[in-house]
């Protein structure tokens, strides 16, 4: 130790304690630091700066001893002990550093990216996506939220905040769209979880709208942001851009997002369309279906293509397990309300009748129609008036056999208007009295042979079916052989009721919506009189299908006609769990309008029947969104940032960490090596005396 | 007080019982055997041969002032003067002393001696140690024969020359950094007319002087500075680096100055050609060289001292 600390030392203490004191406690540019004492350590570690300078240019070296064989020569040279230096200015450096690095790290530094944003001195307003796409990292976008809250804390600042799905409790109405301390948004954070429906940025518009210009000025504005496009976008970004600096945050690298719907409606087939966010690589997604009690039931592999964004998965459902089939959602990933569909009745099989005839014989339309219909329908032989009177039936089927009475007519026609699907084969009959009510088209009189003609098929052959008809992708057979119909008379509107035609244009098919319902001619028998259409396999089976399938069910339009309350409900992570008896019931006008919101969420509204069963219709995300679109770009003056760099922020104190422990093992690396431990730093040594030996150019050593 | 023991026995007996000096003797006789079987025949007329008479003599240039020329054969080789080497009838006598006080070249000093005494004693030349006031015989030769060169190993600190007959020849190997000491030796030579050679040797540590950083050296036990330390503390390496190789320089100019002064050779033998670097420490070489005693049984003309020793800056 050389003497007492210099006069000047003080004054360097004080100055750099003050400097210390002002960095802490206030941040220089983007760097702030979040300690409560944050000035004091500082002030405290720069303080001990100089005189530790001091200290450590006094403290000497330890020494190495070595024994020298030259010594007894040298000793005579030597009057008096060399004094030992102090350690070298960029050596005290280090080891200060070391030391203010860890009082850096104390203090708990945060580089704020944006702090010109934070220039503002008005409320901080933070839109987030709470929708059901945002369920997915949801915890980051809290996370961020709670970033927020605490830099507005430090600098004094009011916290608005703004979800863009509608919370589904009404105390929080209280505490969005209002200026909130700081505390009190803490206090709602921790409330603030996504939601199973679709976020609206009208809302968000809605609350902005209600906002004072005074309450906002110099606001800055952050929307965390799931990544995708909804209503009012550009209406929203330009309502916030007018509102002061905007950051917007996006996942840097999002989880994946997938919207499920009904692709195809076939009575044994169930095809889902599966969407994805963020087309990437090729991938396969495995779909799940399961029952009421959350049992899997099928299971079904799908491909993504490379940077499809599209795919198809298809169910082939067993009839006994089709009426227990409740919802379908992915398997082996984060699941969102979007990547649940719930499957409700008009999914299921439909239930069809034929009208009874007389009519016994082997070979008659109505033995035909059973063994087709029978494997995929529910199918009811009866009567026409306790056909009629079946609460569910969809589909009733007429073949020519039977003569109808003007009540039955009448009857039927109500049928057909509330709903039903009315399928009838021509015939004789037909064609001896077709002036019918229940026949889609004006029909010719008589029966028209075709036979000499189809037989050869150079003519009349029957045309593939139009992308329009629900035929569209049945293969005509080649063995298909008509020999008589009944002809329409021509009109205008006859092209537009035709569903299936032979190649001079003369209907096959023809249909006609009636009411609720659909009237649908074959303008040929279902026996084989007029053609092998029963006879043709499956292209019997395919059309019947792809008629049973065009019908609604008649269930499904009474139910809709009166309102029906929410029985299960659909979680943001795409749970199916029962609902306590809610007021609110869903009608046919909240549908069309494509409401879904915290008054009416994604799940299955309905009512339990006598038998216990739910019986009701499925509303699923899917029912309101149509697709799933990213961002387009944003505005220059937009700054776009994402939750993991803002979030990296929080590892500076680690870094720092790092920084002073490298530091610390430099500095002892350095005091190893010229201690002559290291033997790098002796091989240099050696090499430089080698060299100046070389420089000499003097004979080898030796005698 | 003198008494003589002629029997055989080896050298590894002898002193590794003799002196507790010679502790890594095993070792050393290995090395200095190596060593011995790498060195010359003795030089015709710097050692004494057996077995030719005593009427041999031989005509040469002179290469020493001291050397009695023959006038009347210098005058057939006008260009330099001749002298006549003549074998005398006495007995011719060797003394051989390696300075074992300094532990970091005592291996050497003891390895080159030995070996010298082993070439010598396998030449059937009568060798013996003088030890703590004994004379000990070795070798194959128990007979003294007139034409038989007596050597005399002498272990002990510090040579004792009056046990040497007047006009003896005297090896000796050693730092010689006791100027004093080295001076009160080459009088007494001097005074008892005998011819020296002086073997310097000189270790890796002292040809280098490799130290960085702070540093406090020290020396055999007892050695101290002028200022009374003993150590000597520096931070700054290369100022001491300068210093030390000064000193050197000039300890060596000094030992030429005076060994040419009174017609004695002087060798440098760096003590790494006899010694190796070997799993971490050095340790004796497996097949050691010595370019100074080959020099010196070749009785070829010493090199400078200092030379390929870096300069004082």
């Amino acid at each position: 130790m050389e003497g007492a600390i210099k006069p000047l030392t003080y004054a360097y203490t004080a100055a750099a304690a003050a400097g210390g004191y002002v960095l802490g406690d206030q941040g220089l540019g983007p760097l702030a630091f979040t300690a409560p004492t944050a000035g004091y350590i500082l002030g405290g570690a720069a303080a001990a700066a100089p005189p530790l300078w001091e200290f450590l240019s006094a403290l000497p070296e330890p020494p190495v001893k070595k024994y020298f064989p030259g010594f007894k020569l040298l000793a005579n040279q030597v009057s008096e002990q060399l004094s030992p230096s102090s350690m070298k200015p960029w050596q005290k450096a280090l080891c200060i550093s070391s030391i203010f690095t860890a009082a850096l790290w104390a203090a708990n530094p945060d580089v704020n990216q944006d702090h010109v944003y934070t220039m503002q001195d008005g409320p901080v307003i933070v839109a987030i996506d709470n929708g059901w796409s945002s369920a997915p990292n949801f915890e980051s976008r809290l996370e961020q939220l709670s970033a927020l809250i605490e830099s507005a804390e430090t600098s004094n600042r009011n916290i608005i905040i703004l979800p863009s799905a509608e919370l589904n409790d009404t105390k929080f109405d209280e505490k969005t769209g209002v200026e909130l301390t700081p505390a009190e948004a803490r206090t709602t954070l921790l409330e603030l979880t996504s939601q199973p429906w679709p976020a609206d940025h009208t809302f968000q518009l809605e609350m902005i709208e209600q906002l004072s210009p005074d309450a906002v000025e110099n606001a800055s504005i952050y929307w965390l942001s799931d990544g995708l496009q909804k209503t009012d976008h550009n209406e929203f970004i330009d309502r916030l851009t007018g509102l002061g600096p905007v950051s917007i945050y996006q996942d840097q690298d999002p989880a994946d997002l997938y919207l499920l719907s009904l692709a195809e409606k076939d009575a044994r087939d169930m095809k889902i369309r599966i969407e994805r966010a963020y087309p990437s690589e090729e991938e396969t997604v495995t779909v799940n279906a399961y029952d009421d009690a959350g049992q899997i039931l099928l299971q079904a592999d799908a491909l993504f293509a490379s940077n499809e964004d599209e795919t198809t998965a298809t169910f082939t459902i067993p009839r006994e397990i089709r009426t227990e089939l409740s919802y379908i959602s992915l398997n082996g990933i984060e699941n969102t309300a979007g990547s649940i569909l719930l499957i409700d009745e008009s999914w299921q099989e439909r239930t069809v009748g034929i009208i009874k005839t007389a009519n016994n014989q082997a070979l008659s339309g109505e033995t035909f129609l059973r063994h087709a219909l029978n494997p995929f329908t529910d199918l009811h032989i009866a009567p026409i008036e306790e056909l009629a009177a079946q609460s569910n039936l969809s589909v009733m089927i007429m073949t020519d056999d039977i003569s109808l009475q003007d009540t039955e007519r009448t009857r039927i026609l109500e049928w057909i208007q509330d709903g039903g699907t009315f399928i009838r084969f021509a015939g004789s009959k037909l064609a001896t009295l077709p002036d019918d009510i229940l026949v889609p088209v004006e029909l010719a009189k008589g029966r028209k042979y075709i036979n000499g003609q189809l037989t050869s098929r150079e003519n009349l052959e029957l045309e593939p079916f139009d992308t329009e008809s629900p035929y569209f992708g049945i293969s005509i057979p080649e063995s298909l052989n008509i020999n008589s119909i009944i002809q329409a008379k021509p009109s205008l509107e006859l092209s537009q009721h035709t569903w299936a035609q032979l190649s001079d244009g003369s209907p096959l098919i023809t249909a006609r919506q009636e009411g609720e319902g659909w009237m649908i001619l074959k303008h040929v028998t279902a026996d084989l009189d007029w053609s092998n259409l029963p006879f043709s396999g499956d292209f019997f089976i395919d059309m019947l299908r792809a008629d049973v399938s065009y019908s609604l069910g008649l269930a499904d339009k009474q139910q809709l006609n009166r309102s029906l309350p929410l029985i299960q409900s659909v979680s943001a992570n795409g749970e199916v769990a029962p609902t306590p008896p809610s007021p609110t019931r869903i009608t046919q006008e909240i549908l069309d309008a494509k409401q879904m919101d915290a008054l009416y969420p994604p799940g299955r509204y309905g009512e339990y029947d006598v038998n216990g069963t739910n019986f009701g219709f499925a509303y699923n995300i899917s029912d309101v969104v149509t697709e799933l679109e990213e961002f387009g770009p944003m505005p220059s003056s937009v700054r776009e940032t994402t939750y993991e760099a803002e979030q990296s922020n929080t590892n500076i104190p680690a870094f720092l960490l790092l920084g002073g422990a490298l530091a610390l093992l430099a500095d002892g690396l350095v005091r190893f090596g010229q201690n002559g431990h290291l033997p790098a730093m002796r091989r240099r040594q050696r090499a430089a005396s080698e060299n100046e030996q070389r420089t000499e150019e003097g004979p080898a050593p030796g005698v | 007080m003198t008494q003589h023991i002629h029997e055989h026995v080896s050298f590894i007996d002898l002193l590794a019982g003799s002196h507790e000096l010679y502790q890594d003797i095993a070792d050393i006789e290995h090395a200095a055997e190596q060593l011995s079987k790498s060195l010359p025949m003795p030089g015709q007329h710097l050692i004494n041969r057996a077995g030719r008479g005593n009427d041999f003599f031989q005509i040469r240039a002179q290469k020493h002032p001291s050397e009695r020329i023959s006038a009347m054969h210098s005058m057939r080789f006008q260009e330099e003067a001749m002298v006549i080497d003549q074998r005398h009838e006495q007995k011719q006598h060797l003394l051989l002393w390696p300075d074992s006080r300094e532990p970091a070249r005592r291996p050497a000093n003891q390895m080159l001696i030995l070996a010298a005494a082993i070439k010598l004693a396998s030449q059937e030349d009568n060798v013996n140690i003088w030890h703590d006031g004994r004379k000990h015989r070795i070798g194959r030769n128990a007979y003294k024969n007139a034409n038989q060169l007596d050597v005399t190993l002498i272990s002990d600190e510090t040579p004792e020359f009056h046990r040497m007959p007047l006009r003896s020849k005297a090896i000796l190997c050693g730092d010689f950094y006791d100027h004093a000491e080295t001076e009160a030796m080459i009088d007494d030579l001097a005074h008892r007319k005998m011819s020296a050679s002086f073997i310097f040797t000189l270790t890796p540590e002292e040809a280098a002087f490799e130290y960085l950083g702070n540093n406090e050296i020290y020396g055999q036990e007892g050695l101290v500075t002028a200022a009374g330390d003993p150590t000597i503390q520096f931070q700054n390496a290369a100022q001491m680096r300068n210093t030390w190789f000064k000193a050197l320089h000039e300890h060596l100019a000094w030992l030429q100055d005076i060994c040419s002064e009174h017609g004695f050779s002087v060798y440098r033998q760096n003590t790494d050609e006899l010694m190796e670097f070997r799993d971490g420490k050095f340790q004796l070489a497996e097949t050691p060289t010595s370019a100074a005693l080959i020099n010196l049984m070749e009785n070829e003309p010493p090199l400078d001292l200092a030379a390929g020793l870096p300069q004082p800056g």
